[in-house]
């Protein structure tokens, strides 16, 4: 074929894929109904496999989920590796953007970010040693996440201005 | 050519179902989802252990976009090929789709245009994927709610042309025809007769439901009778290697995911007693005589 053809093939390609994640204009001689039908169907689709695969997330979230979630995907076209889980991160940023997040979604991100490096493939678990804190502000609480060699995650809770006790590790995202 | 003829009764293998699937003893084979693969570490072991039973393992994936005009992504490819190795699979899967264009990803199969350029576009990167794989290829056809306006041929045509000019087998979805023909229009039983059916690799079995006029692909809901009724009359016109389910979501319990295993396995078996009377043996001689 033609570099004419392919360019031409690339853009209407590309307008389909607009006005399905990205809020772009209809493409011209779609059926409209349908296309839009076809782009609710993409949201429930992403907000229905976050539900499954990140399940605490949506607990943190509660009731509002369907609709946050699908105003956040009206205008978010899914992650470069269409991961999920990656998805639930991005959707994360977005609602902390809008306001104060919760100890327990600022919980959510800091287990993912422990966890997972998401790549053009999708989302790769992370290895080798590795700490990072954070800093809780309902309880005020210091959260120590480590990653040590053969001994996988260890997570500490330190009360601040108590004397150090250590709990468990949220859910596992994933 | 696909060596492993007989791959039988196969089901998609999910986390949530492993326990069924492995208590299930009547499987040829189970198909997995490959882009979940590609950066996994292991392979877990409950599909270790039905591949030391003797169940294939086939790897299908999702996200190539081989019908996309951007360029292949040589790791999805090379991720692929090493998937099937890994697990030794007698073929690999993937879709006649588009995943992402001009820099946007949508998490899943859109249609292509069914012209001329597209198909030259489409035979191209199918090669260059065929000529990286170990194994044959197989691809399947997709549902969808929209087609695209000004397509130059139908379907059929577009499928057949694609087998034509490539090695790739067929992943016949049933459901996605039958989805297809009440969307979209078209009869269903004459869009398979007018497939070459020998191409066919092994066929996909779901479910789905209607809602404001449509029906919905989606894999997580029974599957109706129609299917079933579709994948005998495919039976009794080829011999068809193999039939799976395939179930996503809304997991069923195991005794419902058994029902539907057998309700396949029996449609299959219908046909197939028809083909040996000699249903359709009209059918193969009268192509047989053609020029």
């Amino acid at each position: 074929m033609t570099d004419a053809a392919r360019e031409r093939l690339a853009a209407e390609q590309a307008e389909v894929v607009r006005a399905l994640v990205a809020q772009g204009p209809l493409p011209l001689g779609f059926h409209e109904a349908r296309f839009h039908a076809f782009a609710r169907s993409l949201v429930n689709k992403r907000r229905q496999a976050l539900a499954r695969a990140w399940p605490s997330l949506i607990r943190v979230i509660g009731k509002s989920y369907p609709e946050t979630f699908t105003s956040y995907a009206e205008a978010h076209p899914l992650p470069e590796g269409a991961s999920t889980l990656a998805d639930g991160r991005e959707f994360l940023r977005w609602l902390a953007a809008l306001g104060p997040p919760s100890d327990a979604a600022r919980l959510e991100a800091f287990a993912f970010d422990m966890r997972w490096k998401p790549t053009a493939l999708g989302l790769c678990r992370r290895g080798g040693f590795a700490v990072k804190l954070l800093k809780l502000r309902e309880t005020p609480t210091l959260v120590i996440a480590a990653r040590l060699p053969w001994m996988g995650e260890r997570w500490l809770r330190v009360p601040l201005g108590k004397m150090a006790k250590a709990t468990g590790a949220p859910a596992k995202s994933g | 050519m696909f060596s492993s003829s007989q791959l039988g009764l196969g089901i998609g293998w999910r986390g949530p179902l492993a326990k069924a699937i492995q208590r299930r003893t009547d499987l040829g084979f189970v198909e997995i989802v490959a882009d979940d693969f590609f950066l996994a570490d292991h392979i877990p072991q409950a599909l270790l252990d039905l591949h030391e039973r003797g169940v294939h393992i086939v790897p299908h994936g999702i996200g190539l976009s081989l019908g996309g005009a951007d360029p292949i992504d040589p790791r999805r490819v090379e991720s692929l090929a090493h998937l099937a190795q890994q697990v030794q699979a007698p073929l690999v899967s993937e879709h006649l789709a588009f995943c992402r264009a001009g820099g946007l990803e949508t998490g899943h199969l859109l249609p292509l245009p069914r012209t001329r350029d597209m198909l030259d576009l489409l035979v191209a990167n199918i090669r260059q994927v065929e000529a990286e794989l170990p194994v044959p290829l197989a691809l399947e056809n997709i549902a969808t709610l929209v087609d695209w306006p000004g397509n130059e041929m139908d379907e059929a045509a577009f499928l057949t042309d694609m087998l034509d000019r490539t090695e790739a087998l067929l992943l016949l979805d049933i459901e996605n025809v039958y989805a297809n023909a009440r969307n979209l229009g078209g009869d269903p039983i004459a869009f398979l007769e007018k497939l070459p059916l020998d191409r066919v690799a092994y066929v996909h079995v779901a479910g789905g439901y209607e809602a404001g006029g449509l029906f919905h692909d989606t894999h997580a809901h029974a599957i109706p009778r129609e299917v079933f009724d579709l994948l005998e009359e495919l039976c009794c016109r080829a011999a068809v290697p193999g039939a799976m389910l395939e179930r996503d979501d809304q997991f069923p319990g195991e005794a419902e995911l058994n029902a539907e295993l057998d309700g396949i396995a029996e449609a299959m078996q219908r046909g197939q007693a028809r083909r040996a009377a000699g249903e359709f043996l009209h059918h193969a001689l009268a192509a047989e005589e053609l020029p």
